[in-house]
């Protein structure tokens, strides 16, 4: 495939705002394309070839050292476009190119011409970069710059893209959802698999089936009966599926990464098991002195490591914590109700626990059914939830099949009230991305010791009009920049909300928020009402 | 700008004043006596006792501002002295009547660029470059990222996007003062089924026309007409809502400023494209204007001076600085 014609498509796309108008253009894209094309096409809109060949902060150096242009003044130029491969196509803009400029295979570019960039020093990058853009016609180098620093997302999300398929090929959504998952190598018969009227269950064979996944409770309890739910706690670790199937086993993430390298004790593990099966779990830090789980943060310690030495493992012990089986013996079970497919996973793991001699056995272990009988019950497990290290109950409705995505009515999350603080506005820095030039990176402080101290950045929770009187209020009331953040009069006080606290010797405040938020504009308050770092403390210890 | 009352010009709390002369340039506030350089409501201010401006721009102020408002006028030849300082007005391009002033007494000769643009705009008077010791500089545009196209190729643009979509309304939003009519100037040979403009959009185009500009006498988009299927129309970019616009049925929109050649602007302001053509000076442009004034001290007002105040004294070490008159 050209990199022209993917980059007319690119910005034909960026050029409608209705999801109707884009899902007809892709269709006729994909009709009047060939096989190999439209996979490549894929592979780039929902986000696959998410490689990133250079950082964009070093892609604004080598243009910095190629044209002799000041790495401030090109910060300061990123600060207002948010994104280093569009500012370095705009500087580009300026630059009198040779003549020579020729469409180049983006197939080529992204299989071979780019990852020998990884063979070469510094110094010849540089040189291969700017030749580059000098080949390849201006308005393509958008385009380009974007599959250098792997960040392709034009406003297509996975969903336009699966929509347009599904309408092209006349086939449910969901099976293009499935066929979509796990590995994409792009070929014309990767293409004609993803819209053949036949199902390959080879090739499913090696695909993770789409999640499903629970919406925030927004119905009143009461409307619930509670017998016809299963309650589950809301685990905050990484969700993930494991296939087993004959020798082959894949630890697939909800992010479509495979990570059997991070996780040996637990493919070790699946191994000693004889049935095949598809479940779904959780991947958590498990703490066997306390029976719960760990902090996110040590799993997060966990993960850094590709390839964990044996102490790594003792030190930071994983569970996988099975919700689901949606796989047996090759049979896919998704269409059999939620308490069908309970009772056939309890069975299964019954039977592997009774028979095991794996010292390891309790690695992987079902996920506790919680004993709910009323209202009072599912409240008093949900304040009872921190305790536990859980984030809230999961919801399911027994009846229920297994559905890719959000479908309402089946799944719910009801999660523990956030811990909140009101803080005030300290710092600001411009967003990226559609963000950029609005300042919405914030950072809030505590009183300590009379003096106000940073504890928290939040990006997101207001809307948009507030989003913007903000940034007009933080122009006006700048005290000082530094580089892209300014310090400005403290004076606003927000609510900020947060799921936990922690001790932590790398922030100045002694603590560290996880999923910080703001939740309202107090308006209402001076920074003198404010809480103070003491406030923070004391919900710690709860 | 230290030892302001030494100089023939200073930044006041709201605007550019001249104690000499006691008069202001574009101010912020109703004063006494304001020199305008052009049209532009971020420009003028209303209840002023006496505006002095171009010819041009006098009639679009009373247009605007009021038909009772005092206004004096002066054309670009000849110039005039209020309270002993001499003034002359010079084309800057930017809309019609669009003028940089430039001032001269005691023994100070100093240049206010007003906004301007170099490129070729047939419905006003080209830019002219002026010399000067002091100069007052726009900078709306002044990043090096800002590099515009040129004209015929963005309007080429335009007209493809009508035409690729014969059976949506294709509604381009522009400024009604200037940019508008530059636009519909450029469109006048181009291949598109039919234009219409918004009434605020006709009556500047009758001020054109009546003071000789060759605008062609396009028709209101209330003016009886029901299908728009493949036509193009102007409107403002307050009339971007919903309710206003769901009576064309299947349409789609663009904005036509030098801020869309910036994505994530032209995303967030919710239209389907942007077409990157600017009355404002870019990077380059600025650079050159400046240059060519052979000042000896510069200033720089709005948007991303202190960008290019920094770059210039750092590579170039010109004698720089920003000078932000609003805000």
């Amino acid at each position: 495939m050209s990199i022209n014609k993917f980059s007319k498509l690119f910005f034909d796309l960026d050029s409608n705002n209705s999801i109707n108008k884009k899902v007809d253009l892709l269709i006729n894209y994909f009709v009047s394309n060939s096989a190999l094309n439209n996979s490549w096409t894929i592979f780039l809109l929902i986000g696959k070839s998410n490689k990133r060949f250079i950082s964009g902060k070093l892609l604004r150096e080598y243009y910095s050292k190629s044209y002799k242009l000041p790495m401030w003044l090109i910060d300061t130029c990123y600060q207002k476009v948010g994104d280093s491969a569009e500012v370095i196509s705009l500087l580009l803009s300026n630059k009198i190119i040779s003549k020579k400029s020729k469409d180049i295979s983006l197939d080529d570019l992204i299989k071979n011409k780019l990852p020998e960039l990884q063979k070469i020093n510094e110094e010849e990058k540089v040189a291969k970069i700017k030749e580059y853009w000098e080949m390849i016609p201006k308005e393509d180098l958008l385009v380009f710059n974007k599959i250098l620093t792997g960040t392709f997302r034009i406003g297509v999300s996975r969903g336009i893209v699966k929509k347009s398929l599904s309408k092209l090929a006349n086939i449910d959504e969901s099976i293009i959802e499935h066929r979509l998952m796990g590995k994409f190598v792009p070929s014309a018969k990767t293409y004609n698999f993803i819209v053949s009227g036949e199902l390959d269950q080879v090739e499913l064979g090696y695909k993770p089936y789409p999640f499903q996944l629970a919406n925030t409770l927004d119905i009143p309890l009461e409307n619930l009966s509670v017998n016809k739910y299963q309650f589950e706690w809301k685990y905050d670790g990484i969700r993930g599926q494991i296939i087993k199937r004959s020798k082959n086993i894949s630890i697939w993430t909800r992010g479509e990464e495979l990570v059997n390298n991070s996780f040996p004790e637990l493919v070790n593990l699946i191994s000693l098991i004889n049935e095949d099966f598809v479940i779904d779990g959780e991947i958590l830090i498990w703490d066997s002195t306390k029976d719960y789980p760990g902090e996110f943060g040590l799993l997060q310690k966990r993960l850094r490591r590709k390839s964990p030495s044996k102490k790594i493992q003792k030190d930071l012990p994983i569970s996988f914590i099975i919700y689901d089986l949606l796989e047996l013996n090759g049979n896919d079970i998704r269409k059999n109700i939620l308490s069908e497919r309970r009772d056939k996973l309890e069975k299964l793991y019954l039977n592997w626990k009774n028979k095991t001699s794996d010292p390891y056995f309790y690695k992987l272990r079902l996920t506790n059914l919680l004993k709910v009988f009323n209202w009072d019950d599912i409240e008093n497990k949900k304040k009872d939830s921190r305790n536990f290290n859980t984030e809230g109950l999961v919801i399911k409705n027994k009846n229920s099949s297994y559905l890719p995505g959000r479908k309402k009515g089946n799944w719910w999350k009801y999660k523990v009230d956030p811990m909140q603080l009101d803080a005030v506005l300290i710092y600001a820095k411009a967003g990226s991305g559609k963000r950029a030039d609005l300042y919405t990176d914030y950072s809030f402080a505590l009183w300590k010791d009379k003096e106000l101290t940073k504890f928290a950045s939040a990006y997101s929770g207001l809307n948009n009009e507030e989003i913007k009187e903000l940034d007009k209020w933080i122009r006006k009331n700048t005290t000082e920049k530094f580089g892209p953040v300014r310090s400005v009069k403290p004076f606003l006080v927000f609510e900020i909300s947060f799921e936990n606290i922690q001790l932590s010797t790398r922030h100045k405040s002694g603590v560290a928020v996880r999923f910080p938020r703001i939740s309202k504009w107090r308006r209402d308050k001076n920074i003198y009402d404010a809480d103070s770092i003491e406030n923070a403390y004391k919900l710690m210890k709860k | 700008m230290e030892k302001q009352n030494k100089n023939l010009i200073s930044k006041e709390n709201g605007g550019i004043f001249c104690s000499h002369g006691d008069f202001w340039i574009d101010p912020a506030r109703p004063v006494k006596r304001a020199l305008i350089t052009h049209a532009h409501f971020d420009h003028v201010s209303f209840g002023c006792e006496e505006y002095i401006c171009s010819p041009e721009t006098s009639v679009l102020l009373k247009e605007r501002v009021g038909k009772k408002i005092k206004v004096k006028s002066y054309g670009y030849d000849e110039s005039f002295k209020i309270n002993g300082i001499k003034i002359s007005f010079y084309p800057s391009g930017h809309i019609l009547g669009s003028s940089q002033i430039k001032l001269l007494g005691g023994n100070e000769k100093w240049l206010i660029t007003g906004d301007f643009k170099r490129q070729v705009d047939e419905t006003c008077l080209n830019y002219q470059e002026v010399k000067t010791d002091f100069l007052i500089c726009e900078s709306t545009f002044a990043l090096p990222i800002f590099n515009w196209d040129s004209t015929n190729k963005i309007v080429n643009q335009i007209v493809e996007w009508v035409n690729k979509s014969p059976h949506m309304t294709s509604i381009l939003f522009c400024y009604s003062l200037g940019k508008a009519q530059r636009l519909l100037n450029e469109l006048k040979n181009k291949n598109i089924k039919n234009i219409y403009v918004h009434s605020n959009i006709k009556k500047i185009n009758d001020i054109y026309i009546d003071q000789g500009i060759n605008l062609e006498d396009v028709a209101k988009i209330n003016s009886g007409i029901k299908d728009f299927k493949g036509s193009l129309l102007l409107m403002p970019p307050s009339q971007n809502k919903f309710n206003l616009l769901k009576r064309f049925g299947d349409y789609q929109t663009a904005f036509a400023s030098g801020w869309m050649l910036i994505r994530a602007l032209k995303n967030r302001s919710g239209y389907d494209k942007g077409f990157a053509i600017s009355d404002h000076a870019d990077w380059n442009g600025l650079i050159k204007t400046i240059k060519n004034s052979e000042a000896k001290k510069i200033f720089l007002d709005h948007g991303d001076g202190e960008t290019l105040a920094k770059y210039l004294s750092i590579e170039e070490n010109i004698e720089i600085e920003s000078f932000q008159t609003k805000q």
